[in-house]
Parts: structure tokens; C-alpha cells; sequence
């Protein structure tokens, strides 16, 4: 009798332990997941009870005429690709850079990865200061560089304001890069390259042939998370131009939540909401399949 | 002899100047914040711009502190962000320890359940849970804000933490429950001692995030006394006039806990990412 009791607590317990962070989650990331598709197929705006009610597909079909909706995803493959690029070139370089040996090296690290620790809405006001037209730091530099003759006016066009965000989110993904990549690194043993030193091997050839093939798992699951989180960022985009100038920098996460700010419509945000989801799940899948993710072995 | 200067100088232009020139562009923007937040109001505006804050002030900070409610924005965010800590902290202990101690059915599950979840994006479950916490009258409330970061930090934190409990020696607690201690004593008092510096790690993790959360606090809030820092100071972007001092004043001040955190975390970011839970 006590044994079984003894038994069942044993069993039991991992279940007991677990039920505050699953509630959790069910509650607040898994049901509101499902409440999306389902408010996608309603007429549900806040201010509007009695209209309120399953509509088919009018959402969608309301998202497909929708031209600052197209202008929005075109803008939001632009903006995730040029900074997932970006920050993966410059942060395998300042990886690679880390991974030598010096003096001081754990105090540069901790520098150049202080970026990392920045929210959203810092960067944003940081770097609108910086890109300012008359009294931007950056527009000075460049002049006394002598890389452009005259003031740049970063936000009166789309693309410069679209750069301009670029390049402020850059300096902020590139640590998280540069981190993933150097523990990576790290777990790459020296024997690999000792040996390699024997038959001569040339640097080139080493970072092709033995580096990159051996953080390539680190690298797809890296971008990959990147690409996913680029995509939703809306703080910095919202802080630096709201997506102007005349929707120019406007984002599909930034449109949801303006629309929802705006007009109070449920329904219509969340079939943005599921058409954002359902993208990035089949991209994720195909991603890791052609990537190969994980289905290598080196050693 | 020649050999080594040789090699000297291959080290200067493969590590030392790339690494300054590095060094220099991602520590640039903090120096010019600092720079612009000792300014006077008037020689911010002017022309030519000065690298160096003179005339030297410290009037933003003043007017910062005193004005705007600037106090008001940084102490809902410590609170906020505190208890989000805590909850988080709390709860990933416990299902970290589940996961690394024991065997159970739909173990796989829940890991797999926590890597996903954590990939999950901010804004497309706005709306619902805007509609949740509406319900639950929690609209305009800090509390809904502790329970939705406490939501989003977790898969991370808990995969993180079980990360540090795989590292222990299950020995140690399981002589103590022989003793007669219970599971939960054992675990608090004899495990989580030994795993500490990494459960402020995560903590520490969950705080920063908190501290920077923008989307829903904007969205979750209405009046201005409930403004978290992030939300204060975009709206000090005003429309028409910018007091750039002051921004820059309060930017630094919003600055100084998560840089001195990560400080402490940085190293074991390089660890916890090497085990392939990964958020940035």
C-alpha cells in the first residue's frame, strides 16, 4: 500500500511541477494562437457588437484588395532579408574575430556585444537623433569623410528611410549573431585543425572545408530564428518613421498593429495575423529541409 | 627574430585594428547619446555639431528627473520587470526541474512544445490577448504585463535552467530525501544553491527583455501613469518639438540596469546558446 502511494507520488510529480508553466503557456501563448484563426473568419470589431459574427472568408478576400497590405509585404521581405544578410556577414566576421587569441579578449567581447542588451525603442531613438537631417551625427561624419557633398534628409524617402532602419537594426542583431556563432566555435575542437595544419592546409581552404560545415547547424537554426524575429519587429519601425513616408516602411507586423490601434478590428488584424503565421511555419519547414538541418554527422 | 615581428604585424591588421575599428562602431552610438545628454539645449541644435559636451551640463538630468514623469515611467518598468523575474524565475525551476530529473510521458512533447513556443512572434497574438485581458479587467493594468512577459520568458528560461540542473549530480538531493527532506526543500535548499549564478542568469535574461518591451505595453496601456519607460520616451519623441537633451538624458538612464546586467550575463549567453536554446 505505501509503496504503491510512493509510486503514484513519483509519477505524479514531474506533472505537478510542470502545471504552472503549461498553464501558462495554454493560456496565454496557445489558446490566443487558436482565438486568431478563429476571430480571422469573424466580423469582429471592438466598438461593434451587434455586427459581430463569423464572415467566411470576407477577411481575406478584404486583405487580398488591400494594396497597403501588398505594399507591406513587399516591404517586410525587403526589411527581413537585407538585415538577416547583414547581420549574418557581420557576425560570422566579428565571431571569427573573437575566436583569436589575445590579450583582453573576454573585455572586447563584452563591448562589442553590448548592443545586444538594447531595446527596440532605444535603437529607434538613438538612431533617428543620428540620421537626423541638420544636426545628425551621421550625416556629419559622412560629409567630413568626404563620402557626400551635402545634407541627407534619411526620412523624406522610403528607401533612405528603409536603410536607415537597416542599418540601426544591424548594429543591433549583429552581437546575437556574432554570440551564437562564437559559442559554436568554441565546441569545434583544435585536434581538427592541428591536423589539417599537417597537410598544409591553406586558411581559405580551412574555413571553407572544416569551419563553415562544422557551425552550419548553428548558422541555419540562427538565421532562421532571426529571419522569424526580424520579421516581427515593430518597435524600431514604429519609432523611426511609423512606416513612412506614405507607407514606404511599412511592415506587415506594424500594419497589424496599427490597424488594430486604429479601427479596433479584430477580425481584419488577425487575418493578417494568420496569413504572417502560416508564412513563416511552411518557410521554417522548408528552410530546415532543404538546409538539411541537423541531418549531418562529422565526427 | 624576423620571424616574430613577421608575425606581429599579420596579428596587427587580422586582429588588432579590425577589432578597434569593430570596437569603435558599436560603442560609437551609446558615446553619442552620452555626449548629446551633457549638452546644452541650445548647442545640441547648432551648427557645427561638437564631439565634445562643452559647455558641460547636467540640467537634462535635472529637468528629466523632475519633470515628464520620467520617475513614473522608470518605476512602472522596475516593477514590471521585477516581478516578471520572479514569476519567471519561480516557475522555470520547477518544470526545468522536471525536465532534467525525470522521465514521464510527453516529456519529448513539452520540450519540443517550449522550442516552438519561444519562436513565437509579439504582435500576431495581440489581438487575443489585448481581448483576454480586457475580460479579466486587466487593461491599463501593470499586472497584465507582468503575466504576458512572464508568458513570453519562459520557454527559454526553463529550457535554460534544466540546462544548469542536467549539470548537477542528482546524489546531493536524492541523500537528502532519504533524510526525510520533501522533494520541493530538497530542490530549493540543496540544488538551486549550487546552480545560482546561472538562475540569475536566466532571471537576469527574463529582465532585460521585460525591461525593453515595447509592443504590448503600448497597446495594454491607456493612461500615461501607466507608461513603461519604452512607451514614456517614444512619446517624448513628441510631434512637433524634440527635447533631444533630455531624450538623451532619460535613454541613458534607461540604459545604465540592462548594461550593467549584461555585464554580468554575457558570459553565460555564449554558454546557454552553445546548448541550442537560442533567443536574442
Amino acid at each position: 500500500m505505501f509503496k504503491g502511494k510512493q509510486y503514484l507520488k513519483k509519477k505524479a510529480m514531474p506533472y505537478f511541477m510542470l502545471l504552472p508553466l503549461l498553464a501558462v503557456i495554454a493560456v496565454f501563448m496557445l489558446y490566443p494562437i487558436f482565438n486568431t484563426f478563429w476571430l480571422s473568419m469573424q466580423d469582429h470589431v471592438l466598438t461593434n457588437v451587434k455586427d459581430m459574427g463569423f464572415n467566411g472568408g470576407t477577411n481575406f478576400t478584404r486583405l487580398f484588395e488591400d494594396e497597403t497590405f501588398w505594399k507591406a509585404a513587399v516591404n517586410s521581405v525587403f526589411w527581413t532579408v537585407a538585415n538577416v544578410v547583414l547581420q549574418l556577414f557581420f557576425g560570422l566576421l566579428v565571431a571569427l574575430l573573437l575566436n583569436q587569441k589575445f590579450k583582453g579578449r573576454g573585455v572586447f567581447r563584452a563591448l562589442i556585444f553590448t548592443p545586444w542588451a538594447v531595446g527596440g525603442m532605444l535603437v529607434a531613438l538613438i538612431w533617428s537623433f543620428m540620421f537626423n537631417e541638420s544636426v545628425g551625427v551621421i550625416g556629419d561624419l559622412l560629409m567630413k569623410l568626404g563620402i557626400v557633398d551635402g545634407k541627407i534628409s534619411w526620412f523624406s524617402s522610403g528607401s533612405s528611410a528603409m536603410w536607415a532602419m537597416i542599418i540601426a537594426n544591424t548594429w543591433r542583431g549583429v552581437p546575437f549573431f556574432a554570440i551564437s556563432i562564437l559559442s559554436a566555435l568554441q565546441t569545434i575542437p583544435t585536434e581538427v585543425y592541428e591536423s589539417a595544419d599537417v597537410d598544409g592546409a591553406s586558411a581559405v581552404y580551412k574555413f571553407f572545408k572544416i569551419t563553415l560545415p562544422l557551425i552550419k547547424d548553428t548558422l541555419l537554426l540562427t538565421t532562421l530564428l532571426r529571419t522569424i524575429w526580424t520579421l516581427n519587429i515593430v518597435d524600431i519601425i514604429y519609432g523611426m518613421t511609423k512606416g513612412g513616408p506614405n507607407f514606404s516602411t511599412l511592415t506587415i507586423p506594424v500594419y497589424i498593429m496599427m490597424t488594430f490601434n486604429d479601427s479596433l478590428d479584430a477580425g481584419y488584424a488577425s487575418a493578417m495575423a494568420v496569413i504572417v503565421m502560416l508564412v513563416l511555419v511552411i518557410f521554417s519547414a522548408v528552410y530546415l529541409k532543404v538546409g538539411k538541418y541537423g541531418e549531418e554527422e562529422y565526427y | 627574430m624576423k620571424r616574430t615581428t613577421k608575425k606581429r604585424i599579420t596579428k596587427t591588421f587580422t586582429c588588432y585594428i579590425p577589432l578597434a575599428i569593430v570596437t569603435i562602431i558599436m560603442l560609437f552610438p551609446f558615446y553619442w547619446f552620452l555626449n548629446t545628454s551633457f549638452k546644452e539645449q541650445s548647442s545640441i541644435m547648432k551648427l557645427p555639431i561638437k564631439y565634445l559636451p562643452e559647455p558641460f551640463t547636467t540640467d537634462n538630468y535635472a529637468s528629466m528627473l523632475s519633470s515628464m514623469g520620467f520617475d513614473k515611467y522608470f518605476l512602472n518598468s522596475l516593477f514590471v520587470s521585477v516581478v516578471t523575474t520572479i514569476f519567471v524565475v519561480a516557475i522555470a525551476i520547477m518544470g526545468g526541474y522536471a525536465i532534467s530529473r525525470y522521465k514521464f510521458k510527453g516529456k519529448k512533447f513539452v520540450f519540443l512544445l517550449l522550442l516552438v513556443t519561444q519562436m513565437l512572434p509579439g504582435v500576431v497574438i495581440l489581438v487575443p490577448l489585448f481581448t483576454i485581458f480586457n475580460n479579466m479587467g486587466l487593461i491599463n493594468n501593470l499586472w497584465s504585463l507582468v503575466i504576458v512577459n512572464t508568458t513570453v520568458n519562459l520557454p527559454f528560461c526553463t529550457i535554460m535552467i534544466s540546462g544548469f540542473f542536467s549539470g548537477v549530480s542528482p546524489t546531493l538531493e536524492e541523500a537528502a530525501q532519504i533524510d526525510g527532506c520533501t522533494i520541493l526543500k530538497s530542490v530549493f535548499k540543496i540544488v538551486v544553491p549550487t546552480i545560482l549564478p546561472g538562475i540569475v542568469a536566466s532571471g537576469a535574461f527574463a529582465f532585460v527583455n521585460t525591461w525593453n518591451e515595447f509592443v504590448y505595453s503600448l497597446n495594454f496601456m491607456s493612461d500615461s501613469d501607466k507608461f513603461t519607460l519604452p512607451v514614456g520616451l517614444s512619446l517624448m519623441k513628441g510631434e512637433f518639438t524634440v527635447n533631444y537633451g533630455g531624450l538623451a538624458a532619460g535613454t541613458v538612464v534607461a540604459l545604465i540596469p540592462v548594461l550593467l546586467i549584461f555585464c554580468y550575463i554575457q558570459k553565460y549567453l555564449v554558454q546557454g546558446l552553445a546548448s541550442g536554446a537560442v533567443k536574442g
